[in-house]
Order: structure tokens, then sequence, then C-alpha cells
């Protein structure tokens, strides 16, 4: 996050396998002023491009053709990074450790995007 | 008759009958106790054993009580409650396959009390004779649990260290037993089936409530990327309806099929028939293997089909009179992929969009993307032309069980 708590000019990961809401996040992070930086559709995909990419914040969809991402957010938040979780699914069903992270439940709006993206980002600075 | 024979005989009628009255009424305590557990949601062994604790209270002479019970999907007998689990295995190894045909086990293969009132004297058990003697077993008797609905669910049992012959009163009592053990294994399996509805429509509510969700996320896309090209409100209404009927259309195919696969050239005609009225008829040139696609390729792809006969029918082949659009696809081997290809002719000459609207961005982008292959949109003069190639495993729905 930039000093005056824009968020223009961050780096995002984008983990979505459904190309349709992939684009709505991609042209929503645009108008806030982010950078897509990388894009993953799969698994494996995500967690490689979860611990080999340059990023500053991820949004991962929780499920995955059916897998949970949970292996992509363990990588991320053992490179100390923040994430965003995007899910259809009642936050309430995460794991303990993942249900504390920001969550936007899809569909969501911008300001909702943007609101979680701060909190993943204020965390990641505590 | 003296007056003292007489007066004697009354007063063992009075006792007889006092005791009929005490055993009646701790039978009643016993059921009730058993009935209140059971509904209170306690294990049926827990309810079982109430009655069987009771029996063996109640019976007069060294007797021991338990309870077997047929496990519903294998159709074995098992041993419950008041048994020892090693007499039971004992006597299970000494049988072929299904219940032993002795004693309980023949109990509930007939539905009929089996009794041996000295196991010595009785042919069937010849071979469990010594089986007998080490667990101090002179006579057994067996009664047969039917539940509500006529089904055996298991048997009583009743073994006597001396040979012993039921009264008529033993087996009024083993009737009350086996009744109200019926009706508290009716109950248990009642309640484990509404467990096991209540749980599966849980779990079906959550997932439904998860594709629900996720199918708004993309109509939000697409209305987003929709209103965002559209040149005004009309022009802009007029493409989302289209589009979000096309997304519906799909949906019906995939429910066709449980939402596990849809057909492939039955998802081409579900997507093209609304453009195939008077003045498009037989123009479109359909063929290809049959294929089943899994749910995401099938919506992309429905959703492509409905963007390219859209610019078809403003732009290109279909805008005249003439034109035509041949829609194929085959699968070539080695390593196994699905070709698909669009391609119009006839109409007037194309000319490049000058720029990327949400179709093309829909075909390029997410097509490719959910189909996990290649997909190339060619504006050439002569027709538009698009290409898809996709490795066959990643569109084509899995295989339904055969079991």
């Amino acid at each position: 996050m930039n000093n005056d708590g824009s968020l223009v000019g961050l780096r995002v990961l984008l983990v979505e396998d459904e190309s349709l809401v992939m684009m709505l996040l991609e042209d929503e992070l645009a108008e806030i002023g982010c950078e897509v930086v990388g894009f993953a559709t799969r698994l494996d995909e995500a967690v490689e491009k979860a611990s080999s990419l340059s990023f500053d914040i991820a949004i991962l969809d929780v499920n995955l053709h059916g897998q949970k991402t949970y292996p992509a957010a363990e990588v991320i938040a053992g490179r100390g990074l923040p994430f965003v979780l995007a899910t259809g699914y009642d936050p309430a069903g995460l794991p303990p450790d993942l249900g504390a992270r920001p969550v936007v439940q899809k569909p969501f709006r911008k300001i909702e995007l943007e609101r979680a993206l701060r909190a993943a980002l204020g965390g990641a600075l505590a | 008759m003296s007056n003292a024979t007489e007066n004697m005989a009354e007063l063992r009628e009075a006792l007889r009958q006092i005791t009929d009255l005490r055993l009646s009424r701790a039978w009643l305590v016993a059921q009730m106790e058993a009935f209140q557990a059971a509904i209170g949601g306690a294990s049926l062994s827990d309810s079982l054993g109430i009655l069987a604790r009771t029996a063996t209270e109640l019976t007069e002479g060294d007797v021991r009580c338990g309870f077997w019970i047929v496990n519903r999907s294998t159709g074995t007998l098992h041993p419950l409650v008041g048994l020892s689990e090693e007499y039971a295995q004992r006597v299970k190894s000494k049988s072929n396959n299904g219940p032993p045909e002795v004693g309980a086990g023949l109990s509930v293969i007939t539905g009929e009390p089996v009794i041996a009132s000295d196991v010595r004297q009785d042919p069937s058990w010849q071979s469990l004779l010594e089986l007998a003697e080490e667990f101090d077993i002179r006579a057994i008797w067996s009664f047969p649990v039917i539940t509500t609905a006529g089904r055996p669910a298991g048997a009583f049992s009743m073994y006597f260290r001396e040979p012993r012959r039921p009264t008529p009163e033993d087996l009024a009592s083993a009737g009350v037993m086996t009744h109200a053990a019926a009706i508290i294994i009716s109950h248990h399996e009642e309640a484990q089936e509404r467990l096991r509805t209540e749980e599966r429509r849980e779990l079906l509510v959550a997932e439904l409530n998860h594709r629900v969700k996720n199918t708004l996320a993309t109509v939000q896309s697409i209305a987003a990327q929709t209103l965002r090209n559209a040149g005004d409100l009309t022009q802009g209404h007029r493409a989302l309806s289209g589009r979000l009927v096309a997304l519906s259309k799909s949906h019906d195919v995939l429910v066709r099929e449980h939402m596990e696969g849809a057909d492939l050239r039955e998802l081409i005609t579900s997507a093209l028939i609304v453009f195939a009225d008077d003045a498009h008829e037989r123009r479109f040139f359909i063929a290809g293997p049959d294929i089943r696609l899994r749910p995401q390729a099938a919506l992309a792809l429905a959703l492509a089909f409905h963007e390219l006969a859209t610019n078809a029918i403003k732009y290109g082949a279909l805008s005249n009179a003439e034109g035509q659009v041949a829609l194929n696809w085959r699968v070539v081997d080695a390593p196994a992929h699905f070709e698909l290809t669009w391609r119009e002719s006839g109409g007037p000459p194309v000319v490049i969009p000058l720029r990327q609207g949400f179709g093309t961005r829909l075909i390029r982008r997410g097509l490719a993307s959910d189909l996990g292959g290649e997909v190339r949109l060619e504006f050439d003069r002569e027709g538009v032309v698009c290409r898809v190639r996709a490795p066959v495993e990643e569109i084509e729905a899995r295989q339904a069980p055969i079991w």
C-alpha cells in the first residue's frame, strides 16, 4: 500500500478458474489502479506462481475445479505476503487459520474488493 | 377338600397373582426406561441393554440374556449387548456365510423362536457341543426381533447353565421383550435415516448456494462488460438479454445430465436455435463425432457460439441471404486433442473490428482459459474463422461411474 493509502501500482497475482470472473477482477483491479502481474486457473499453476512470482498481493479463489487452494495460500503466507480469499461458499466454512484472512464473497462490489485488499495489506504490515 | 387345603390353594393363587403383578410392573418400568432412553437418543446397545438386564434380573435361575443385531448392508448377525464377543466369533466361525443356522441365527432366518432346552439332546447343536461346554451353556432360547415393517432385525437370546424348557410365562415375557426391542430398533433406524437425509439436504443446499453465487458472479461480469461496451442503453439491454438467455440455455443442457456434462451437438443446437429462424434456416452446417463436455467447457463454448452467431448476423455470413456457417469438430490422436472450427463463407467482405469488444475478449481469453487450450479468432476477408484446440482430457466430461 502506498503512503496515501491508495492501491495504485499494486502488483497482483490472480487465482481464479472462472474466466468471466477473472475478466471482471481484471477490469476492476485496472480501475483501482492495480497491475495484474500473473494469472493462475489451476492449483499446480497457482502454487508455482505463488512461490516464484514477484507480486505484492494475491487474490485467491478458494475452490479451483473442485480443489481447495489452501496449499497456494500456505505458500503465500510462508513468504509473508498478503492475500485476499474470494469464494462463493459461506466464509464460516473456511479453516480457522484462513477464516481470519480478508474474504470477498462472490459476487462482490468493487468497494468490497478494495476494502479487502486494504485489510490484507494492513494485516501484512502489522 | 379340607378347608385348610382350600385356604392354602387360595393363598398360593393370591401369591402367584402378586408375583405376576410385581413382574408385570417391573417389565413395564423396564420398557418405559428403554423407550425413554431410545427417544432421548441413547445408542441401540444402551436402550436394548436395559431390556436385557431386566430379563436377566426377572428370570428365575442362572441366566444370561443378550441381543443380536442384523447389519442391514451386509446381512450378517452381530452381538449387540449382553453377549460375549468371543462366543459370537466362535459360533460364526463354525457356520458358512450368513447367520449361523443355530440359535439366534436360525431364529432370524425363520422368524420363529428357536428353543434348545438341552443342547446335548438337540441335533442342531451336536457340532457345537464343545463350544457350549466351554461357555457353560446347556439351554439356549432365541427369539426373533421383527421390526414394525416386518423385517427380521435381530434376535433376543437367553442362555442357561442347566437344561430348561420355557413355561408359557417365559414365552410371554420374551414376546414382550422382542416387541419392545422391535419398536426401539425401528425408531433408531428411522432416526438414523432422518439424520442422513438432513445431512444430505444441508450439503445440497450449501453446494447449490455456492453454484448460485458463482453463476451470479459470472452474470455480474457479463453485465459489467456488456454495459461498458454498449453504444446506448437499448443496445446494451438487447446484448445483455441475449447473453443471459445463452447462459440459461446452456444450463438447461447441463441440467438434463445432472450438471455432469453436456453433449456438444445438443449444446450447439440449443445455442444456435434462436438464430436458425426462417431467414437463416439451413445455413448452419454442423458435423462432428459424439463428445460429452464437462460443465465449464460446455458453458464457455455455448457463450462463444452465441457471440460468434450474433456477430455473423450483424456483420458476417448471416447478414446477407447467401452466407453460410460451417461448424466442424473432431478428435485427433497422439496426444488426444479436440479441434473445432467455426468458418463463415459467402458473407460480405469482413472488416477487422477497430476495437476488441466483449465477444472477442470472451472468445480469445475466456474460451482459451476455460478449455485449457488455444483459440484463434481470425477476421479473414472471406469470412470469420474461429479455431479451437484443446486436450481432450481438459474438456471431456468424466465417465459416469458404472456402479
